[in-house]
């Protein structure tokens, strides 16, 4: 192997696509709903089994602490609330002519990038919520492994559908080539 | 293909009727474990045992039976594409590309047997699960699939002859017994003392399990002992012994008679004392080019070569047949390796160093933050009111800020036209050389509050894993990024 240079800027192609200069787009409204849903059944759930730990220990009093800690119960979903609302509009995907783009993440800002001559399979999802409001979730497999397998949820069933062929002509023409 | 073939498998088709059954047997082996925590509070009475099972058996009926009913297959061949349907609440479906289809297996377990019905699995290349699995199908739709396979088979290799090129130097490497001994004697320090101290908490739950009553010896020995410097450095010195010994025995009998040779367009590598191994090695389908060497190592010109090959996780994973081990190599030795593999040679590189936060926040959270609990302790708590945790607190802070340090310098990606090389460490530098155009794909990521000064992290992925490379110049990774995309979108090679 070679030495180490020193920066060469030659080395990198100019003219080529740049993905940050891409508009992407955001995903349906509705998909707001499901999570809204999605959220509702967790919080039911989980307060019905708190409920019943307090009702069957006797833990229940008027005293601060217990208030305390209510109030706490409250605000840890407010806050869960509060993120997947942000996280939903963080998402944001791309499909441009050799490669899909998908945006996400609050905490991290992250982009993920898989170019379609090197997509194993596709999945499309559909759960009963989003069935309800008519969207599909569309998932890309690599090679690579599940760290960056790309799943966009929240798309119109339509949508997902003209995307998943769109993607899977480009396959065949790559491997055909 | 036959056309009576092609009609029959080109609507969706469910799985033999009988096949429900195969579910329903899958579903209690898998859930066996959980009907027994349902069994264990109902105190093992018979009628309640009786009815326990039959609920049990009945709701995992309807759980067999409704995956039954919504697995649905079938072929696309116009597309070239195998589909399936699947999922009651949650519907799936899935589209496999038939030149991503890297094997199909037709299986047989025993209730298979019974029924005289077939388990078909297809791999694709990478991924951990089997992609699609059909649980029961009858023989003669195992027979189908079979021939289907071959066809596809066919096909693949088609393609795959196109783009072979022999390259017709003989070519060999060979690994004598002295530099098996230098490897023996300079690499993997931190995995064998692990080793060691793995036995020896093995020893200690031993004697636990003996009933032997350590504990008064050891607090006699640790109160008794004078902490001089002469036993402790007798103590350094039989650890450092025996961690030399072990790794130069382990090595020797391991990679005994090591030698790698090109035959045709592989590599083959055999090497064993005891047991002869021997790998065969196909450059097309190597994903990693990893070389390890240390601060020792690298005043006696001698490094650790891995090479990661791709393949099916399912069918490889026993037996690690896609990593080539090379224990112990030159700079010289390491070049002609890669030439071996690598048609292209490293061109000009840019170099991409980490920011020198990522060097403070180490030094915040492993070196400040654990010594000032150090000194809070020594302070408050009389056991450990003595010099030699002071002492002890002073050698940390000196040993993980100097790690720390090492860690950060030694961190660095070079980017060239066609081989991207990630190194990371702090005793053992590793550097991962990867294909650009072998890449799966690119994820790029920036904390919140690293916007303002511009920095973010890249993880790339090859069939072969992962290397990362975090806290740099986010214009640059972007930069590489889509250069990478660029490379692999023209590229018209196979990548294995």
């Amino acid at each position: 192997m070679p030495k180490k240079k020193f920066q060469n800027d030659a080395v990198f192609l100019n003219q080529i696509p740049e993905f940050e200069n891409v508009e992407t787009t955001k995903l349906e409204k509705n998909y707001l709903k499901v999570i809204y849903t999605n959220l509702f059944i967790s919080f039911s759930l989980v307060s019905i089994i708190l409920i019943i730990t307090v009702a069957n220990l006797e833990l229940y009093n008027t005293g601060t602490i217990f208030e305390i800690s209510l109030g706490l119960y409250f605000l840890f979903w407010l806050l869960i609330i509060i993120y997947y609302i942000m996280s939903f509009k963080r998402r944001s995907y791309r499909f441009r002519d050799h490669d899909v783009i998908y945006k996400y993440g609050v905490i991290y800002h992250t982009n993920v990038l898989i170019p379609f001559n090197r997509i194993q399979h596709i999945a499309l999802h559909q759960g009963l919520f989003s069935r309800m409001y008519g969207l599909a979730s569309l998932q890309f497999y690599t090679a690579g492994g599940a760290t960056t397998d790309i799943n966009i949820k929240g798309l119109k069933l339509e949508t997902a559908q003209k995307f998943k062929t769109f993607v899977s002509e480009k396959i065949e023409k790559i491997d055909k080539r | 293909m036959k056309k009576e073939i092609v009609d029959k498998y080109s609507v969706f088709r469910k799985q033999s009727k009988v096949g429900a059954l195969v579910f329903l047997f899958d579903s209690i082996r898998k859930n066996a474990v959980n009907f027994l925590f349902i069994l264990v509070p109902t105190g093992f009475d018979l009628l309640v045992f009786v009815i326990v099972s039959l609920v049990f058996i009945f709701i995992l009926s309807i759980y067999a039976y409704i995956q039954y009913y919504y697995f649905e297959y079938s072929f696309d061949f116009e597309k070239s594409e195998f589909l399936v349907k699947k999922g009651w609440l949650k519907k799936t479906k899935l589209s496999v590309p038939f030149e991503k289809i890297q094997q199909v297996n037709i299986n047989q377990n025993i209730i298979h047997k019974i029924f005289s019905l077939h388990e078909i699995q297809m791999d694709t290349a990478g991924s951990k699960d089997t992609e699609v699995d059909i649980k029961a199908v009858s023989r003669e739709i195992a027979e189908d699939f079979k021939e289907i396979s071959e066809t596809i088979k066919k096909r693949i290799s088609k393609s795959f002859d196109k783009n072979i090129d022999i390259k017709t130097s003989e070519e060999s490497l060979e690994i004598d017994l002295i530099t098996l001994v230098k490897t023996g004697l300079t690499s993997r320090y931190f995995e064998t003392l692990g080793a060691i101290i793995a036995l020896f908490f093995a020893g200690v739950a031993m004697l636990n399990d003996l009933e032997i009553d350590y504990a008064p010896v050891i607090v006699d020995l640790y109160y008794e002992t004078d902490f001089n410097l002469f036993a402790v450095s007798i103590v350094i010195f039989v650890a450092i012994y025996i961690v030399l010994m072990v790794n130069l025995c382990l090595t020797l009998i391991k990679y005994y008679g090591y030698k790698a040779f090109k035959k045709l367009q592989n590599m083959e590598v055999k090497y064993g004392l005891i047991q002869t191994k021997s790998i065969l090695l196909s450059p097309i389908k190597v994903q990693e080019f990893r070389s390890t060497q240390n601060w020792i190592q690298k005043r006696i010109n001698l490094r650790n070569v891995r090479i990661s090959q791709a393949s099916s996780m399912n069918v490889a994973a026993p037996n690690r047949r896609n990593i080539v081990d090379v224990p112990g190599c030159s700079n010289e030795q390491m070049d002609k390796l890669f030439d071996i593999i690598y048609e292209n040679k490293i061109n000009d590189e840019i170099v991409v160093r980490p920011s020198i936060r990522k060097f403070l926040i180490n030094l915040s959270f492993f070196t400040i933050l654990p010594t000032i609990i150090f000194i809070i302790l020594h302070k408050n708590v009389d056991f450990l009111n003595n010099t030699y945790f002071l002492n002890f607190s002073v050698f940390y802070f000196i040993l993980s800020s100097f790690s720390a340090w090492r860690f950060y310098r030694n961190s660095m990606l070079f980017y060239s036209k066609n081989f991207i090389r990630i190194q990371s460490g702090f005793w053992d530098i590793k550097t991962k050389t990867i294909e650009n155009y072998k890449i799966q794909s690119v994820m790029l990521y920036q904390a919140f509050w690293h916007k303002k000064f511009n920095l973010g992290s890249i993880i790339l992925l090859t069939a072969g894993g992962m290397s990362y490379i975090t806290t740099c110049n986010y214009d640059i990774l972007k930069k590489i990024t889509n250069n990478v995309m660029y490379n692999v979108e023209t590229s018209k090679k196979r990548w294995m």
